[in-house]
Order: C-alpha cells, then sequence, then structure tokens
C-alpha cells in the first residue's frame, strides 16, 4: 500500500468485536486539503472503522497518519496532530460551555491572555458566540454537539504543522442540528481542508455529502462497497445496492450536484 | 478595605459569570487556608482542660527547668495530646476528602466514594481481623509489628480489595467502570460478612474495641500514627495532583480524554492506587469514618466547579477544616466523654447523601 508523507492510510483494517468482523479488510488513503466522507446503512461499520483510524479500539492490519503508523505515536503526540468529534458526550460534571472548550486547549495550552479571544473564536465559528457563561448541561443537543465542535477545533486550531497536515476526524458532526447549521458546520469542515488539513467524516445525509465531499467512501457490512469522487460514486445502482433501497441520483440543473429523494422508491 | 477585598471579589464573580470560575477557585483556596489556620487554633483551645496555646507556643523552646507546675501539665497536653490529634485529623481530613473527589472523577460519578467501592470496607475487615485475631492466630504478626498491626492491617485489607477489584473489572488492560462499581458492592457486602464471621470468635472487650474503631475516632492520636499517615497521605496527594489534568479530560468519556492525549489507563491505575493507599492509611488511624469525601467535594464542585487543578486543593482544605471541626465539637458536646467522630459525619453526611440523590433522581433515573 502506497503511504505518502501527509495521508491517512488504511490498509486491510479488520476490526473483530467479540469474535464478530465488524469491518473487514477495509483499504483506502485520504488525502490533506480534502474532505473524506464515510457513508453507509446502519450497521455497516463506519464508526467502528472511525474508532480504528483514532486509536479507540484494536484492529488487525496498518492505519498511517502522515506516514507514520499508529502505533508509533506517543498519545501526546497523537492529539496534536488529529482531533476527534465523538457521536455523543455525556458530562460527568456540570461544566460551563468555557470549561468544556477549555479542555481542547490542554494539548497546546496557550498565554492566559489567549485563551479567552480563541474560545471566543472558536465559539464564533460554530455559531454559539456570547454561550461561554452557560451551563452545558442546559443546552440543547444540537448546541451541545456546537460547543464539543469548537473544542475539537482549539485543538487543531492551526490546520497543518509544518509542512504536514492535521486532522479533524468527525463522527456525524451534523446529527442533531436544524439544516442552517448543518451547512455552516460542514463549512467549517471544508474551510479546515481549503487551508491544508485533513477532514475524516462520517454522515448520513446523502446530499450534504454529495455539496460537501471531496472523496466518498461507501461502506456495506464492514466492507468498502466505493471509493471515489461523488460524481463516480454517485450512481443509481451502486447506492441502491449500499443501501438496499432503490434511490435514484438527480440532478440540479444550476449548481450540477446530484441530489437524492427518498420518493423515487414509490414509483 | 473596600478596594482591596470587595471590587477584586466583584471581578472573580463576574469572570465566573463569564464562564471562567479559576480565580474564583484560586480565592477559595486562599480563604479555605485561613480557615484550616483558625480551626486548628479553635481546636487547640478547646477541651477539658483550659489552656492557654499562644503562651504555649511561646513557651515552646524554654528549658523544663523554667515552667511552673501548671505550665508544664499544659506543655505536656498540648503537644502530646492536642497537637497530635489536631494534625492525626487534618491529614485523615485531607485524606478522605480527596479520595472521594478523585474516585468520583476517575468513575465519573458524584456519588462513587471509597465508602462505596469497597476499599473502606477491605481497610475494615484488615483491621478487624487484627483486633479479634491478633492475640489468637495473628499473634506472631502482632509480635513483628507492635503498635503498627493494626494501621498496617487495615492498609493491606484495603490494597487486597483495590487490587482484587482491579482485576475482576480489568479485561484486555481497560477497566469498565460499571463492573467496577458492582464488584465493589459485592467485595462491600463479603467483607462485611466475614467481619460479622470474626465477631463469632470475639469475645466482650475484642467486641466493645471494634465497636468503637469502626465508629471512627481521633482519640488514640500519637505522633507515631501522625508520621504513619502524613508519610503515606502525603505521597498519595502528590500523585493525585499531577494527575489533575487527566482527571479533567475524563469530563468527556474514557475515549474522548484518550483523543486529547491522556494515557488514560496510566491514569487509572495511579489513581485508583493513591487512593488505596490514602483510603487505608487514614481508616487504619481513625477508623470508619464516613460521608467526608462525598460532602466535601460537592459543597466546592457547587461554588468553585469541577476542576480537577482547583478542586483537589480545596477539598484538600475543607475536608481537613471539617474533620478538625468535627473532632473538637465531638471532644466537648458530651465533655468529659468523647463521642466518636464517625457518628458525627454519619449524621451530616447521610443525609446530604441522600439529597444529592433526590436531586439527582430525576436528572439520571436511579
Amino acid at each position: 500500500m502506497i503511504s505518502t508523507r501527509s495521508d491517512l492510510s488504511v490498509g486491510g483494517l479488520s476490526v473483530r468485536l467479540s469474535g464478530k468482523a465488524i469491518v473487514s479488510d477495509v483499504t483506502f488513503a485520504a488525502g490533506p486539503g480534502k474532505v473524506c466522507i464515510i457513508v453507509g446503512p446502519n450497521g455497516s461499520g463506519k464508526s467502528t472503522l472511525l474508532k480504528a483510524v483514532t486509536g479507540e479500539t484494536g484492529y488487525d492490519g496498518e492505519v498511517r497518519l502522515n506516514a507514520r503508523p499508529l502505533g508509533a505515536y506517543a498519545p501526546k503526540e497523537l492529539a496534536a496532530v488529529r482531533a476527534v468529534l465523538p457521536q455523543h458526550t455525556q458530562l460527568s460534571f456540570p461544566l460551563t460551555v468555557k470549561e468544556v472548550v477549555r479542555l481542547g486547549l490542554q494539548t497546546a495550552p496557550l498565554m492566559p491572555g489567549d485563551v479567552r479571544d480563541r474560545i471566543g473564536e472558536a465559539l464564533d465559528r460554530v455559531d454559539m458566540a456570547g454561550f461561554e457563561g452557560r451551563a452545558y448541561q442546559s443546552l440543547s443537543g444540537g448546541e451541545q454537539q456546537r460547543v464539543q465542535l469548537a473544542r475539537v477545533l482549539c485543538q487543531v486550531w492551526q490546520p497543518t504543522v509544518g509542512d504536514q497536515p492535521r486532522w479533524l476526524i468527525l463522527d456525524e458532526p451534523i446529527s442533531s442540528l436544524d439544516i442552517r447549521h448543518q451547512v455552516l458546520i460542514m463549512d467549517v469542515a471544508r474551510d479546515f481542508a481549503d487551508r491544508g488539513g485533513g477532514v475524516l467524516c462520517v454522515l448520513h445525509d446523502l446530499n450534504l455529502t454529495a455539496m460537501y465531499a471531496d472523496q466518498v467512501l461507501v461502506m456495506k457490512n464492514g466492507r468498502l462497497l466505493a471509493d471515489g469522487p461523488v460524481a463516480e460514486v454517485y450512481r443509481d445502482e451502486l447506492v441502491s445496492d449500499a443501501f438496499d433501497f432503490p434511490l435514484r441520483i438527480g440532478t440540479l440543473p444550476v449548481a450540477d450536484v446530484p441530489f437524492l429523494l427518498p420518493q423515487a422508491a414509490r414509483d | 478595605m473596600t478596594a482591596l477585598v470587595l471590587q477584586p471579589l466583584r471581578r472573580r464573580v463576574a469572570a465566573a459569570q463569564d464562564g471562567d470560575r479559576a480565580p474564583l477557585a484560586r480565592s477559595a483556596i486562599a480563604l479555605l487556608t485561613v480557615l484550616l489556620v483558625c480551626a486548628v487554633l479553635v481546636s487547640l483551645s478547646s477541651g477539658a482542660l483550659d489552656i492557654p496555646v499562644f503562651k504555649v507556643m511561646a513557651t515552646a523552646f524554654d528549658p523544663q527547668s523554667v515552667l511552673s507546675g501548671e505550665d508544664l501539665r499544659d506543655r505536656i497536653v498540648f503537644f502530646q495530646v492536642r497537637l497530635p490529634r489536631v494534625c492525626l485529623g487534618a491529614l485523615v481530613g485531607a485524606s478522605l476528602a480527596v479520595s472521594g473527589a478523585v474516585m468520583q472523577g476517575l468513575f465519573r460519578n458524584p456519588l462513587a466514594d471509597p465508602g462505596i467501592i469497597g476499599v473502606s470496607s477491605g481497610a475494615g475487615l484488615g483491621a478487624a481481623s487484627f483486633i479479634i485475631l491478633g492475640q489468637s492466630w495473628l499473634a506472631p504478626v502482632a509480635a513483628v509489628l507492635g503498635v503498627f498491626s493494626l494501621p498496617v492491617s487495615a492498609f493491606l485489607g484495603a490494597l487486597l480489595v483495590t487490587w482484587v477489584l482491579y482485576r475482576i473489572g480489568t479485561t484486555n488492560g481497560l477497566s469498565s467502570v460499571a463492573t467496577m462499581l458492582l464488584a465493589g458492592i459485592a467485595i462491600s457486602a463479603l467483607a462485611m460478612s466475614m467481619v460479622g464471621l470474626l465477631i463469632f470468635y470475639a469475645d466482650d472487650q475484642q467486641l466493645r474495641d471494634l465497636t468503637f474503631w469502626n465508629l471512627g475516632s481521633l482519640a488514640g492520636a500519637s505522633w507515631e500514627k501522625v508520621a504513619t499517615c502524613a508519610v503515606i497521605a502525603t505521597a498519595a496527594l502528590g500523585v493525585v495532583l499531577s494527575l489533575s489534568r487527566g482527571l479533567n479530560a475524563l469530563f468527556l468519556g474514557e475515549a474522548a480524554a484518550g483523543h486529547l492525549g491522556i494515557r488514560v489507563q496510566r491514569l487509572k491505575t495511579l489513581a485508583i492506587v493513591a487512593v488505596a493507599a490514602a483510603t487505608g492509611s487514614s481508616v487504619a488511624v481513625s477508623g470508619g469514618i464516613g460521608f467526608v469525601g462525598i460532602v466535601v467535594p460537592h459543597l466546592l464542585r457547587l461554588t468553585i466547579g469541577p476542576d480537577h487543578r482547583y478542586l483537589l486543593p480545596a477539598s484538600a482544605l475543607l475536608g481537613a477544616v471539617m474533620l478538625i471541626l468535627a473532632d473538637t465539637v465531638s471532644r466537648i458536646i458530651v465533655s468529659p466523654a468523647e463521642l466518636p467522630i464517625g457518628i458525627l459525619t454519619a449524621l451530616a453526611g447521610a443525609p446530604f447523601f441522600l439529597w444529592v440523590l433526590l436531586r439527582r433522581r430525576g436528572l439520571i433515573g436511579l
């Protein structure tokens, strides 16, 4: 498997949980400056694949981050090159929004004067400006998710370090957001990639995937069904096969962005 | 005066409302330090005998020959009875409160406590074994360890329980909090039933000793106990203070803490060993003093927030203050007799625990 200096590359990756194969023989490479989105039906192994890539779960095969095997990183070094947004975060104690976001600054502490500004700017990016003093537990699910993203952004504030990219790994970052904030958060991911960072993201929304992905990975039954740009992957038979559900790809004449509608299954 | 005290205070409150409770927490630690000094002075000057504390301290280095008989008596009571007792109270209070705070952070549950996961029960079983079997089966041990037999057996009990708990709760190098909590309940029950079995072998005097030890008391304070406790507690406190940032990251869960660059398994191992040592040594010297580990961290979280960098030192200070004051009350309330301090802490602590439980019931469906 070829791995350039600044890729996130996965080779022959398998994960077994209590004897059952959850992910089998997955190979792909995601590059810097690109948004790579993993899609697939429930239980297809998307989240487990992400957990292997972040080192959260054990695996067979190979995961390299910027050409270096995941196991060769000390936890602190790894935290300095990649940040992970989990699907759900439940706090054990009542923290304020500011205290939650500040946890993202633990790995690379700033001067005390800059902390306040950085936290303010991170909250501003996720449209949560002015929420510093609020109790995290009093926020709605979508607001909590955006605060967590602000924390994750603080951990990898600059998308590059030297000539190496930093990585944002997002597990369903927009699952509980309204449509305006879905787009806003995906814009944040897009911007991170445009400035040289790498983004690996699990999404359920195939239309937003079509809008934002440079590379789409389609998972089914723990295997990689397809890997390529939207134009290649978004084909009626491939998507219908992945989801075991008749789907038809359409294209808006204005933007030339494909879309798909569940109504198509009815005719 | 207004400019010196009120204005900085207002700024700190404003910062806290802005979501940053660190300045407030630093002030609280300073305030608690002052409170500790006051509590020590109050405790040193109260008791059956009226002692002029400042006079005794001022003449501390005078040779015995220049002191009157009364002064000499005061000096002996002060240095051989009250001072070691206050020191022991401070050490035990600090150890129990910090152990509670660390356990709660580690188990991500404000109701966790060394008493709950069975560490205290293990220490209790160790101590009970010695009290009852010390003159028969364990006589050789007693011959070797002498006055340290009771502390050492309680300490070993605590370490044994923690080790067993850790082995049961850990698979593939990762420990599950739920398994550990449930195993702790089972181990507590087992330890209690073994104490129950031991009681069948006990004679009247041993039963009396056991009951009083179990209620908890600082009455037997001596400089040897202070020294034993000080060495272990200081080391344990030093270790857990160095873990503050890791414990903070655990607010987000074990996986997220790992993503923030924390060695979670190492953090858990160190925290558990430190808590076992601190709890074991406290239980050894003072018996079953309960609820300090629940009440103190909880009160502090309400005011200065859960950040462990401030919560742990503040818990140590407030734990010391509360135990010294509780001990003072227990000495004077039924003077010249003494109330076991464990009764007092349980009287205040148990309703508090229920109150916390009721407040959380709606939140987590307990």
